[in-house]
């Protein structure tokens, strides 16, 4: 019994450590291209690490509220968010010539990757610490 | 805190060997850590270099294919990466998660160029940006050697091996292998079982000591609490003896301490009272003494006091100063206003005796010269009382006996000659000693005599013979030696249990028995009359014999004639015998006094004492002594 408690004890420590680092990267990431004090986020689908620690984020229910939509899937995105800023969270999500960037995780290792054109075509201007994200 | 604790083996064990074994098991569980810690170091460094070499093979082999087309070659032909990814894959095995092959662009940024991931979702792209989170990927560039990393922030991975492929002295790849976190934990694994029983046993072994050291204060505890007298809260007897086993009586001077009529105080107050006239003593005592001496509740409202010092006067003037506080003491206790004296025995050299036992005795003794001197005294023994006594019986025996009710009484009928009933039982004092003996009281009354102790004796026996009138109506003979009837204790209790009690003392005879010559008869006579007055019958015992002789029946008015049993055994064989039991008969029925004959043992016996007109029969042939007493 002790020993299932302990494990159960590891397993959701090793897993809130993991999504508050996740939560903390998206935050900065977050505010570096909204640059807002309270960014509001859409979030479309499910993001755990985001919609449990949400910080100083404000998330909306509704997308036409958002300063940002972050991605946890591009199948069904609602139509009031064409036009948004998209940010996804898988490396296929930049597939989609709409979405600026995505964070994603890759070997084990968290990864950002931004395009250049599509950061200039939204008028986002990145802090230069961004720069090795940024992918001509 | 005690003034000496005798040290036990076990208190040796648990104190000293125990706390060892703990240190030993925990030095072994750290032994066993660091060992540990070397053997994993050992593991992984073999694990690392096993995947270096391969790599290096593996490296050599990529160079002889692409040589310095490498990043090209992969980047610009798709079948190409695809062949070298499935070698790749051929090289990765259990204890690599990831594997995979980069360069350096311009920008100085990392880029895939094989990737041996086999899940979709995390194989990278060929020439997808690879974000790193240390520099062993620089270093491998700049240094053109392997560089291996922990990965400490990342949760599934362990180690990272970044491995430089040179071309002609220049860089143009690293090959990454990253160590899954499983391959640490299967080495864990496999050494854990012996750290849990080297963890086991250290815990094990501590707790023991715990509980070891729990144990340990709680004997102390109970064992201070064993020594200490609940009432008064000073040491109790069994403390002397612990104290004796570990200090000397070299230095010391022994009093006993007893408060004079204090069974008074308890029969008109109470018991609640009594207790507290005790403490209030004990209080008044404990201010005079120093923390050198040793104060003992002896029993009852008797205390032992051990002072140290060597020179006499020292025991005889704190001895006076005591008796002076205790006399001048008014103690008031639930509205009452009581005085109390003390007596006081010294032995003013209790090394000299043979034992402890022989101390007390000597001080008993005194004590009980200073009970007969009036009370509220003191008396010191003088150096012709270090003698030792030379009887078996110890007084603490005695005293012990009483404590534990081991003094008990076995009764032997004395039958009527004419009609052979039992016409009533003598007493006989008996002490049952820790094995279960009986002890006979020629071998403990002699070291009694003359002490307090003696009276409690009496006073049990005195106890047990109504109890039996009482409970069984029997009617009862009891041994008094002449000196008893001088006693003044002796003759209040008979005073206090018989007076204006006749239904009782009307059954209860008793036998006088002579040690020594009587020198005051007028003083005997009195005594005697007294207790013919209390309403009982009295006997002279063993008649015929020693001291006990006609001078009584013309001094005393004696009811019974018991005639001494060595006359009664001879009776057949000694025609002189016969003629002195004849006479003593024919002189008691002219008298009107009854006659007894003790100690007879065959059937010829009790034809020739029924021949010559004995009352009463009483001896072995008839009835033993028994403590069955229904």
């Amino acid at each position: 019994m002790i020993k299932i408690l302990i494990f159960f004890f590891i397993i959701t420590t090793l897993h809130a450590s993991d999504t508050n680092l996740e939560s903390k990267i998206f935050k900065n990431i977050i505010h570096a291209i909204v640059q807002k004090e309270h960014p509001t986020i859409y979030i479309h689908k499910k993001l755990n690490s985001l919609s449990n620690h949400p910080g100083g984020l404000n998330i909306s229910s509704k997308c036409e509220d958002a300063d940002l939509v972050i991605l946890s899937t591009l199948k069904g995105l609602p139509q009031k968010c064409q036009g948004k800023l998209l940010f996804g969270s898988r490396y296929s999500h930049l597939k989609n010539s709409n979405v600026i960037g995505s964070f994603f995780w890759q070997k084990g290792r968290p990864n950002i990757l931004f395009y250049k054109d599509r950061l200039k075509k939204n008028q986002i201007k990145l802090d230069n610490s961004f720069d090795k994200y940024i992918e001509k | 805190m005690f003034k000496s604790f005798k040290v036990g083996k076990s208190f040796i064990i648990f104190v000293f060997l125990l706390p060892f074994m703990t240190l030993i098991s925990i030095l072994i569980y750290n032994e066993y850590l660091n060992t540990k810690e070397k053997v994993f170091s050992i593991i992984e460094k073999h694990l690392i270099n096993k995947k270096v070499t391969l790599i290096k093979n593996y490296s050599n082999h990529l160079n002889k294919k692409l040589g310095m087309e490498i990043q090209s070659k992969i980047l610009n032909n798709p079948k190409v990466c695809q062949k070298y990814e499935e070698e790749l894959t051929l090289l990765q095995g259990d204890e690599i998660k990831y594997l995979y092959l980069l360069y350096r662009d311009s920008d100085k940024k990392f880029r895939f160029l094989l990737d041996a991931t086999a899940n979709p979702k995390d194989k990278a792209e060929t020439n997808q940006k690879f974000d790193t989170l240390t520099d062993i990927w620089n270093k491998a560039y700049t240094t053109q050697k392997v560089q291996i990393t922990k990965q400490e922030e990342l949760q599934t991975l362990w180690i990272t091996i970044a491995y430089p492929i040179v071309v002609n002295g220049k860089v143009l790849a690293v090959l990454g292998a990253d160590f899954t976190y499983n391959v640490y934990k299967q080495i864990v694994n496999t050494l854990s079982p012996m750290e849990e029983i080297y963890l086991y046993v250290a815990i094990f072994m501590s707790i023991m000591l715990v509980i070891a050291y729990i144990l340990i204060y709680l004997y102390y505890i109970s064992r201070k609490k064993s020594f200490i007298d609940p009432l008064t809260q000073i040491y109790n007897r069994q403390y002397l003896y612990e104290f004796l086993q570990t200090a000397s009586l070299e230095n010391y001077q022994l009093m006993m301490i007893d408060l004079d009529y204090f069974k008074s105080i308890n029969d008109n107050y109470g018991h609640d009272i009594g207790d507290f006239v005790l403490i209030s003593v004990v209080n008044e005592i404990k201010s005079y003494i120093r923390d050198q001496d040793l104060f003992i509740r002896f029993g009852g409202e008797e205390f032992l006091l051990l002072i140290n010092g060597q020179k006499s006067d020292d025991a005889c003037s704190i001895a006076e100063r005591i008796r002076e506080s205790i006399q001048e003491k008014t103690i008031l206790a639930k509205s009452h206003k009581l005085s109390i004296t003390i007596s006081i025995g010294i032995n003013l050299f209790p090394f000299y005796a043979k034992n402890i036992d022989e101390a007390i005795k000597i001080a008993d003794e005194q004590l009980y010269h200073a009970k007969i001197a009036g009370r509220n005294s003191i008396a010191v023994s003088r150096e012709k009382d270090m003698k030792q006594s030379q009887t078996s019986k110890r007084i603490s025996d005695v005293k012990e006996a009483i404590d534990n009710n081991r003094i008990r009484c076995a009764m032997q009928p004395i039958y009527s000659a004419y009609t052979e009933e039992i016409i009533k039982y003598e007493l006989l004092l008996r002490l049952i000693d820790n094995e279960g003996n009986i002890v006979l009281p020629d071998e403990f009354l002699p070291s009694i005599r003359h002490t307090q102790v003696y009276i409690s004796v009496t006073q049990i026996v005195i106890d047990f013979a109504i109890e039996m009138i009482v409970k069984n109506d029997y009617a009862i003979s009891l041994n008094l030696d002449l000196q008893d009837i001088l006693n003044e204790d002796i003759m209040n209790i008979f005073k206090s249990k018989f007076e204006n009690r006749k239904e009782l003392s009307k059954h209860m005879s008793i036998e006088i028995l002579e040690h020594e010559e009587i020198v005051n008869f007028d003083l005997i006579k009195q005594k005697l009359s007294e207790l013919k007055e209390l309403g009982f019958e009295i006997a002279i015992d063993d008649f015929g014999s020693g001291y006990a002789n006609f001078r009584y029946l013309l001094h005393l008015q004696v009811d019974i004639l018991k005639i001494d049993g060595s006359l009664i055994q001879d009776l057949d064989k000694d025609k002189y015998a016969y003629h002195i039991v004849k006479t003593i008969a024919n002189f008691a029925n002219d008298m009107g006094i009854k006659t007894v004959a003790e100690k007879v043992e065959t059937i010829d016996e009790v034809n020739t004492l029924k021949e010559l007109g004995i009352d009463y029969l009483q001896g072995y042939y008839l009835a033993k002594p028994s403590f069955d007493y229904e």
